[in-house]
């Protein structure tokens, strides 16, 4: 592609503006949220998360409406894209979105957060990070919108001020990944070095001109690929790069664990399929070793630590390390197939991953605790509607036939074999055997297990029992969260007794957390029986992407 | 050896030797100095490849109102007299494999750089080109005609990362001022 | 380079007046010290707490507010420059900059962050 005019005289149109309109929504509804804070008296703040659901709604009109009139070129002298697939990845980074906006109000009242304004702004100020990353066309922006979305998840991360796991989660999330980040942006300054170009449409062509015919990659590319690999895994929690998961995701709000579980994921790996399979495709000999090794051990690596998990919320933590091995398989294998059934997934994690959390959080006490797996015990009988949702959101998970999760299993592992990947399969189909096994287990503790009458604080204790298996998680994990987390539960049970009987009356479900998981669950069936309309748009979406 | 040279070289120990000593130092507040020096010497390499813009902002900013901000943490940090690291490393063969990829990371960019791995073709040539431009208008014009046409979108962005910063600092710090002490 | 040399020789010469100062003032200067002089501070309070304890956060807080808005300050400086050359495209692209960059500046204010307790 040329350049129509150069990077000295370029000058934005009104053209360029309206193929970011979804973004500038939701930046708009973010800024609009943040003054009416300021503005309305702190009773009527609940009211904020509506603001930005309009916003969000609005945001996601206009993206559907781009979808099907837009002209799909990019924006600001080739920064950023808006072709399907960039518009794919905003409707689901979206939706993502307005689920944790339908989660929060309930939740941020039950965890005793006040900061209404700075909540939902920060909340709609990551998902224009991570719309701008999935969209991105050059690497400036692919930075720019991590550190928006990043930025804004290590504040919210550390939000509930009197739960420390949250502060710790904020803590460790900003160091881990503003060094990811430092990794990633070297390994672009390398790669503009070996290449002479920011844009991915220029470092395509210059890569498939002189590196990839020849087969000689400069030494400077190599390290500029390997460190954005580094920055990529970390983003996407891939193993060896997954020790800070558990931690954030089990600190931070649920709400926000729930809504960044998803977009990052979205954000990260539409990104790595920009970076890596389209614009570093012609060069694959060189970085699909890596990424292979990456998957298969993240693969197993996530799908072994979830097996020991006793909290739901830990082990789903370890679940999506388990998911961005599969979602590895899509982009190693590289073919178009492949990046749309990379898509696929993407969608179907988002709905069923966003439902899961979704009961986690309704279940949360304002302790932060009745996650553990013994909580769940006879959930069905008290909690039907609950038990139902998280039933079938596990089972999609799990990969059971009617449900979205198996279309995109079915798609990824499909996509590998087309693609000359059968040993990649193959790993993907055993290991979700063996994911199977945790999530049925939630399944069976609310169905088929009777609950403990009375909680006395020794029924806590129960929670970090199987110790050779938290051993060696915490072991490997590096600072040991189930380890560490273990005393402070007990002594916070002891030290409350009020906490006992909390767990005994259960809490009203709010009707907007209601609403999200309905919302959730319909798209995870309707999406699981009817795949056909996801795989046109995916497939669309890819063919955008990479011809 | 030319003047650039021997500038260079200079500078290249004075870089490498303070930023062992922002590692190596077990008094926080000498390592914050260091890492002053460190940053000057930045600058001062940004000066000597002609980029003038660069090197004003990374003093104005990195080694003005950064390293304020760090000797507040330090001093924040650290109450009562002891601002020493004490104790053992705990994880001390992670030192080990640490250094040696750092050696081997090391190698390879010297390596890279030794192979001529910046091919002549990656450089941009031509009357659009940086180098042309910074030719006909100057340094310091180039940079912001550049920012302000081709790269205006990430300036923007930027504002957007600002905001975030801004409350960041509000919501995280502010509630230790209720809650610690006074 | 050669239009930075008058700079150049600017820091010499302020550089060679500083230490010329220090010297002659060393070498020229009365010195008779007793153990009062040199004690750090010669104006006699006796020192109430030890000097060296935590900074309260709200400089924190203020350091970090003035480094954003230094960044900002820091876009300024080529537009500056260009003033001229950009004619109306720059005044816009830092107008929409400060716009999105007035908001946190109300937010700031009125949270009250910008007052000393």
């Amino acid at each position: 592609m040329i350049l129509a005019s150069s990077v000295f005289d370029f000058t934005p149109t009104a053209q360029d503006w309206l193929r970011i309109l979804p973004e500038l929504i939701v930046l708009g509804a973010a800024l609009l949220v943040l003054l009416a804070d300021l503005a309305i008296p702190a009773k009527g703040r609940g009211w904020l998360a509506l603001v930005g659901l309009l916003g969000v709604v609005a945001a996601a009109v206009v993206t559907a409406g781009m979808w099907i009139s837009g002209d799909g070129l990019t924006a600001f002298n080739g920064m950023i894209a808006s072709d399907k697939a960039a518009l794919f990845a905003d409707l689901v980074i979206l939706f993502a979105a307005a689920l944790g906006l339908l989660f929060s109000p309930g939740y941020v009242e039950r965890q005793g957060i006040r900061q209404h304004g700075e909540y939902y702004t920060l909340l709609l100020l990551a998902a224009l990070g991570m719309m701008l990353m999935a969209s991105a066309a050059s690497l400036l922006i692919v930075f720019a919108g991590l550190e928006v979305l990043s930025l804004a998840l290590y504040i919210l991360s550390a939000f509930i001020v009197a739960r420390p796991r949250s502060q710790e989660a904020g803590m460790k999330y900003f160091i881990l990944s503003s060094f990811a980040s430092a990794f990633l942006l070297y390994g672009m300054a390398l790669t503009y070095g070996a290449t002479g170009a920011t844009a991915l449409t220029a470092i395509h062509d210059f890569v498939a001109r002189h590196a990839a015919p020849t087969g000689d990659f400069r030494p400077l590319l190599l390290a500029g690929l390997g460190l954005m690999a580094v920055g990529f895994c970390f983003k996407v929690s891939a193993v060896p790069f997954q020790a800070w998961t558990p931690d954030v995701y089990v600190g931070a709000p649920t709400s926000i664990t729930a809504f960044m579980s998803v977009g990052t994921k979205v954000a990260a790996f539409v990104a790595l399929a920009r970076v890596f399979m389209v614009a570093l495709g012609p060069v694959a000999a060189a970085w699909s070793p890596v990424l292979w090794a990456v998957a298969v051990l993240t693969m197993i690596g996530g799908n072994l630590y979830a097996v020991t998990q006793r909290d739901v919320k830990r082990m789903l933590a370890y679940s999506s390390v388990a998911n961005a091995g599969y979602m590895l398989v899509a982009v190693v294998t590289g073919t178009q197939q492949a990046l749309a059934a990379l898509l696929i997934y993407l969608a179907a994690y988002a709905t069923m991953n966003l439902g899961a959390f979704g009961v986690v959080l309704a279940l949360e006490r304002s302790d932060g605790l009745g996650t553990v797996l013994e909580d769940f015990n006879g959930l069905a009988r008290r909690r039907r509607g609950l038990a139902a949702v998280l039933a079938v959101c596990l089972l999609a998970l799990a990969g059971i036939p009617p449900t979205v999760g198996f279309a995109g299993k079915f798609a990824v592992f499909y996509a590998a074999i087309a693609g000359g990947r059968l040993e990649l399969a193959i790993i993907g189909v055993l290991t979700s055997v063996l994911g199977m096994f945790y999530y049925l287990r939630v399944i069976w503790a609310m169905y088929f297990v009777e609950p403990q009458p009375a909680r006395p604080a020794p029924a806590f204790v129960v929670a970090p029992a199987a110790p050779p298996a938290s051993a060696s998680a915490a072991a490997s994990s590096s600072t040991g969260g189930v380890a560490v987390a273990e005393p402070r539960i007990a002594t916070t049970v002891r030290a409350d007794p009020a906490a006992v009987s909390v767990a005994e009356t259960p809490h009203v479900v709010y009707p907007g957390t209601w609403l999200a998981l309905a919302l959730a669950l319909i798209a995870t069936i309707a999406l699981g029986i009817l795949p056909g309309a996801l795989v046109d748009l995916a497939t669309q979406a890819a063919q955008s992407l990479l011809r | 050896m030319t003047a650039q040279q021997l500038a260079f070289f200079v500078l290249a120990f004075v870089a490498v030797a303070s930023a062992l000593g922002v590692i190596l130092f077990r008094n926080a507040v000498y390592s914050m100095l260091s890492l002053i020096v460190n940053l000057l010497s930045l600058a001062l390499f940004f000066l000597s490849l002609q980029a003038i813009f660069v090197a004003t902002i990374q003093v104005l900013i990195y080694a003005g109102a950064v390293m304020v901000l760090f000797l507040f943490v330090v001093t924040m940090l650290a109450p009562e007299a002891d601002t020493n690291v004490s104790g053992s490393d705990r994880l001390r063969w992670q030192w080990v494999a640490t250094a040696g990829l750092a050696v081997i990371l090391a190698g390879g960019l010297i390596l890279a750089v030794a192979n001529g791995a910046v091919a002549q073709d990656a450089k941009a040539a031509g009357p659009n080109s940086l180098a042309a431009q910074v030719t006909k208008v100057g340094n310091v014009q180039a940079f912001g005609l550049a920012l302000f046409h081709g790269f205006s979108f990430p300036f923007e962005v930027t504002s957007v990362l600002l905001v975030i910063a801004v409350m960041g600092a509000v919501v995280l710090s502010r509630r230790f001022s209720g809650r610690e002490r006074e | 380079m050669p239009d930075y040399v008058p700079v150049l020789i600017l820091m010499g010469l302020a550089l060679a007046f500083a230490i010329l100062v220090t010297l002659v003032t060393f070498v020229f200067g009365p010195k008779k010290p007793t153990p009062e002089k040199l004690a750090p501070y010669e104006c006699g309070i006796e020192e109430i707490e030890p000097p060296r304890q935590r900074f309260p956060v709200k400089y924190l807080t203020t350091g970090m507010l003035f480094i954003i808005f230094d960044v900002e300050a820091a876009a300024i400086l080529p537009l500056a420059i260009l003033m001229r050359q950009l004619k109306v495209l720059g005044f816009v692209e830092l107008l929409i900059f400060a716009v999105v960059l007035i908001v946190p500046f109300f937010y700031v204010w009125r949270k009250g962050a910008f007052t000393w307790e």
